[in-house]
């Protein structure tokens, strides 16, 4: 049973972190497609829309942990505290 | 073992979070991939946000079962009083269905048996059902809702409709289900327990069928019998023209394992039958008859002759009878008996009203005390004389004048008495009744149970719908 949760922990860090590395590549591919000089507005659009979703997922991932820890608190203020949230 | 599945629905919650910010953040723009995102992000918390309220869900589910007065205890007892009841009718069932299947005409009411006997027998599995769900659930709802909050937290929506359904299902019924009593009790028709059923088995039932005569022979016709079990009166039969009784299939009997009394009541008369007590085992011969097992031959010893019915000659003291002899010609009957009286006492000849009767003793007519009697819609006239010990000879004519009338005779199975619910007939109504309440009504409650649970799952999200990407 430990064996399990160790490895959703394991996956779940991996996963960060494979995350932080989409992140820069996403928002370098974006900027890359934003400033290429080709008169295609379609292709910047998606440039654009690559560094807004690249940013949206380095904000989700920031505050993921804080997220968490909020939930917690907030529910420990009602109720019996649960088991402490890891960190991935 | 809750613990460790809250734990691992929080590790699966903050993996399910962190795939969504990954599928946020691939470089790839394909909006239906896209939508995946937002969507695990909101799963992931709100997975989290379930797995903190577990202890809350659970006082909650306290409080809520505290304030609809429900009790896991009354549920049980009612639960095992009524398997109780059922297993009683069971027997007494099967204990007919055994004593009958040796009976030539035991197919005519196999009919009815049968099905009695399996519908008891789907009551008593709805119940133990019913009692098995309750223990289940009320030992472990906590650990079921932790399983479901645990389902519910696996990524990709995969087993979020089994995780709500588990713990709509462990709330749903941990509440429910100890209500059932009340729901039944309030619904259904009362249904009587008798206590008596359960003896059932210990005193036995025999078909049986016999004849009563006096103690020359002739039939005791028109009498009134009376069954007597540890001095209770069990049952009553008539006996007809020909002295005989029934007491046979499929609803009269007599006691097949303890010893019992019979008493004749005749023509204003008591007295006992021999064999007093009727033992069974000793008592009993094989029957040919259609509906009884056994035959019993029961003798009036007080009555040394019944040459018309209702209108027997008894003595009230111990003798023996050396010859009897009775003669018909047209409408008149007489009787010769020759007694060896023992001790002092009285000859009693009884004379119904549709009778004139000229009665002489030792070759002297004799008169006696006369005294009108009337017994169950008919009458007559007593004659009482005094007998000294020694041989006497007693010859009494008789000659029809009038009709005769009948008495009127009762029936009174011994079944009713044992069960306490009447003919076979009364039993299939009272087992009808209660598979209808004990079976059909429980199922009621459970369908609309389960009906909440699917109705609290879905609100739950258990039929979110999954969103593939390539659908859109």
């Amino acid at each position: 049973m430990g064996d399990l949760l160790a490895f959703i922990q394991e996956m779940t860090t991996r996963i960060v972190a494979i995350a932080w590395a989409l992140f820069l590549l996403s928002w370098s591919v974006g900027w890359m497609l934003k400033g290429v000089p080709v008169p295609f507005p379609k292709l910047k659009r998606t440039g654009q829309d690559l560094i807004e979703d690249a940013v949206w997922a380095a904000f989700w991932l920031a505050i993921g942990g804080t997220i968490f820890a909020l939930i917690s608190y907030l529910v420990s203020n009602v109720s019996l505290p649960m088991p402490a949230p890891p960190t991935p | 073992m809750e613990y460790w599945l809250l734990l691992l629905a929080f590790y699966l919650s903050v993996l399910t979070y962190y795939l969504g910010a990954l599928i946020y953040s691939l470089p790839i723009p394909w909006r239906g991939l896209k939508r995946w995102g937002p969507v695990l992000i909101y799963d992931g918390a709100a997975s989290a946000l379930l797995v903190f309220s577990f202890t809350l869900i659970v006082l909650g589910v306290q409080h809520f079962y505290t304030v609809l007065g429900g009790s896991w205890d009354y549920f049980y007892t009612w639960v095992e009083d009524r398997i109780a009841t059922l297993i009683s009718y069971q027997m007494l069932i099967s204990m007919i269905s055994s004593v009958a299947s040796g009976l030539p005409g035991f197919a005519s009411i196999w009919w009815a048996l049968n099905p009695l006997l399996s519908m008891v027998s789907y009551a008593i599995m709805a119940l133990t059902t019913t009692l098995s769900l309750g223990l289940v659930v009320q030992r472990y709802y906590v650990r079921l809702l932790a399983l479901g909050v645990a389902l519910y937290a696996v990524p990709f929506r995969m087993a979020r409709s089994a995780g709500a359904g588990l713990m709509a299902f462990s709330i749903v019924f941990y509440l429910g289900l100890p209500l059932l009593p009340v729901f039944v009790d309030t619904m259904g028709q009362p249904v009587q327990a008798y206590p008596g059923i359960g003896e059932a088995a210990s005193i036995g039932v025999a078909f049986v069928e016999g004849l009563v005569t006096a103690r020359d022979g002739t039939p005791i016709a028109y009498g009134q019998l009376r069954v007597y079990l540890e001095g209770s009166p069990v049952a009553a039969y008539p006996t007809d023209a020909s002295g005989r009784f029934d007491a046979g299939a499929p609803d009269k009997g007599l006691p097949s394992k303890r010893e019992f009394n019979v008493m004749l009541e005749y023509a204003g008369l008591e007295l006992w039958l021999s064999p007093n007590p009727v033992v069974p085992d000793r008592d009993y011969e094989p029957s040919t008859a259609p509906d009884a097992n056994y035959h019993l031959e029961l003798r009036a010893n007080d009555i040394a002759s019944c040459p018309q019915p209702l209108a027997p000659v008894a003595l009230t003291s111990p003798y023996t009878l050396l010859s009897s002899n009775i003669t018909h010609s047209g409408n008149r009957v007489e009787v010769d008996l020759e007694l060896d009286v023992r001790e002092a006492g009285q000859l009693v000849i009884s004379v119904p009203s549709w009778l004139q009767a000229s009665i002489s003793i030792d070759g002297t007519p004799a008169s006696g005390v006369a005294q009108t009697w009337s017994w169950r819609g008919v009458g007559g006239t007593v004659y009482r004389f005094d007998i000294g010990p020694g041989g006497h000879t007693i010859r009494a004519s008789y000659m029809v004048v009038d009709e005769p009338g009948l008495p009127d005779l009762e029936t009174a199975p011994y079944l009713e008495s044992l069960t306490g619910t009447g003919s076979l007939a009364s039993i299939i109504e009272e087992v009808s009744r209660l598979v209808f309440t004990w079976i059909v009504l429980p199922s009621t409650y459970l369908f609309i149970l389960t009906l909440v649970t699917y109705s609290l799952a879905s609100s739950l999200g258990g039929r979110g719908r999954i969103p593939i990407p390539w659908v859109g």
